[in-house]
């Protein structure tokens, strides 16, 4: 992972609603943030790569955005072409959500160099 | 229950010392005793007083800097895990780190975040016991690095670097790089093509001693010379992406259409396919599409496993924006509906 990106992921801002981030590589190593306590380092860090591997079912690398909804939350993507993917956990429990703030952090992480 | 490990913080702010060694302390909840020094004689002391698993020290202090007892340290304790904090990354620190032995160069956090930061990397520095040998990530630590660390200590270790498809070996012999080995290569060959390996991991292994000596350069010109080779494969990489067209949207037979068909007003039928857990079409026309049904049958099964993670809940529907077309899978319990509809195909 280019410096940039790892530097500008560990700087990830906490937006209303949501509940936790992360990246996961073509390879398969993951790196997360959470601020929530149900959602642990070690559980997103072993969700992120599922989230890809369904991205790869569904000849997906391409896409624009990405977003998986579930009973509990909803996660948002954005692949890169390098096959980096970065996620966006949006918890429904918190009920206020920062829609602009998560687009413009996923249109971030899409037009960072590196 | 595990051992507690004792960290020596050595900053000559005695506030953030002091704000450090308490965030430290509360986020290792009891597992770490958190020894703080304000100046460097005091951390020398506390060194003879103490047995420390790592030093986290300070770069800009009076009297004596953090790479200067960083110096005096790595004579006593060669293999301790050495953290330098800095305000600012420069170039300058970034060789200092290098020529002194400090693992890990590390900004200075300025927020709650960034203490927390601090805390994870420090704590998986912590659980990577050298006597074992070592493993980490290629993007975060260059491989160049621990290469000249082990041989400016002069150590003998093995090691071994993997990548997604590939992996091999460097074996060190006393501080000299003797043999390097991946796939089909060996020598100077395969060192520079591990070298030059994007993303990957490595791991250091207890000495072997290997059953042929392919080189016979030093380490310094080896690491030159990869450093060289890596330049010139950026700079080709580069220079392609430069040139790179825009990528390609994926194929989706079931909407392709034929230009007679396009003139003719003919709508793009979506590809639709629905699929049972055992893997059998349910509706939709899957031939031309085999292994994509292959595919999604074993995806429903995986859907289980994020059921049983809390705050997830069961997958409803995975939706993705293509370029060129929208692509749509709706889970059910037993069944999934994958939908693929170009956007461009006008009704």
């Amino acid at each position: 992972m280019s410096e940039l990106i790892n530097r500008w992921f560990s700087r990830t801002p906490r937006l209303p609603g949501m509940a936790a981030c992360g990246m996961v590589h073509a390879e398969g190593a993951a790196f997360s943030k959470s601020w929530d306590e149900q959602y642990s380092d070690t559980v997103l860090n072993a969700l992120w790569p599922k989230l890809a591997a369904i991205v790869d079912t569904a000849e997906s690398r391409a896409a624009e955005t990405l977003q998986w909804t579930f009973d509990g939350c909803v996660i948002l993507g954005v692949p890169r072409q390098n096959g980096l993917m970065f996620f966006v956990l949006l918890s429904n429990k918190t009920g206020e959500r920062d829609n602009a703030g998560v687009e413009r952090l996923l249109a971030e992480f899409r037009s960072l160099r590196g | 229950m595990s051992e507690v490990k004792t960290i020596l913080f050595v900053d000559d702010d005695a506030a953030f010392l002091q704000l450090t060694g308490e965030l430290m302390q509360q986020a290792s909840q009891g597992g770490w005793q958190v020894i703080m020094a304000d100046n460097p004689a005091e951390a020398l002391a506390a060194l003879k007083d103490h047995e420390f698993h790592m030093i986290v020290v300070d770069e800009r202090m009076p009297v004596m800097s953090g790479s200067q007892f960083v110096r005096l340290a790595r004579g006593r304790f060669p293999n301790m895990p050495i953290v330098m904090l800095t305000g600012h990354v420069s170039e300058q620190t970034r060789q200092t780190m290098k020529q002194e032995g400090i693992d890990v160069l590390l900004e200075k956090p300025t927020s709650s975040e960034g203490f927390h930061t601090l805390f994870l990397t420090l704590n998986e520095l912590l659980g990577l016991e050298r006597s074992k040998g070592f493993s980490g990530l290629m993007q975060n630590v260059q491989l160049q690095d621990i290469l000249q660390l082990e041989c400016l200590r002069r150590n003998s270790t093995v090691l071994e670097v993997f990548s997604k498809s590939e992996s091999g070996e460097i074996i060190i012999r006393t501080g000299s790089v003797i043999h390097a080995v991946v796939g089909a290569l060996t020598g100077e060959e395969a060192f520079y093509h591990l070298l030059n390996l994007k993303d990957g991991e490595f791991r250091l292994k207890p000495y072997v001693e290997p059953a042929e000596k392919t080189i016979s350069s030093n380490w310094e010109m080896l690491l030159m010379e990869a450093a060289q080779k890596r330049d010139e494969s950026d700079e080709r990489e580069a220079a392609e992406s430069m040139q790179e067209p825009e990528p390609a949207p994926p194929s989706f037979p079931a909407i392709i259409l034929t230009a007679e068909e396009e003139q003719a007003g003919i709508r793009a039928a979506p590809l639709l396919l629905a699929i049972s857990a055992e893997g059998r079409v349910l509706a939709g026309e899957s031939a031309g599409h085999e292994a994509l049904t292959t595919r999604l049958a074993g995806l429903l099964a995986e859907a289980a496993w994020f059921k049983a993670l809390t705050g997830l809940g069961a997958l409803q529907q995975f939706e993705a924006r293509l370029p060129k077309a929208d692509c749509v899978i709706h889970f059910q319990p037993e069944s999934l509906v994958f939908v693929q509809q170009s956007r461009e195909a006008q009704p």
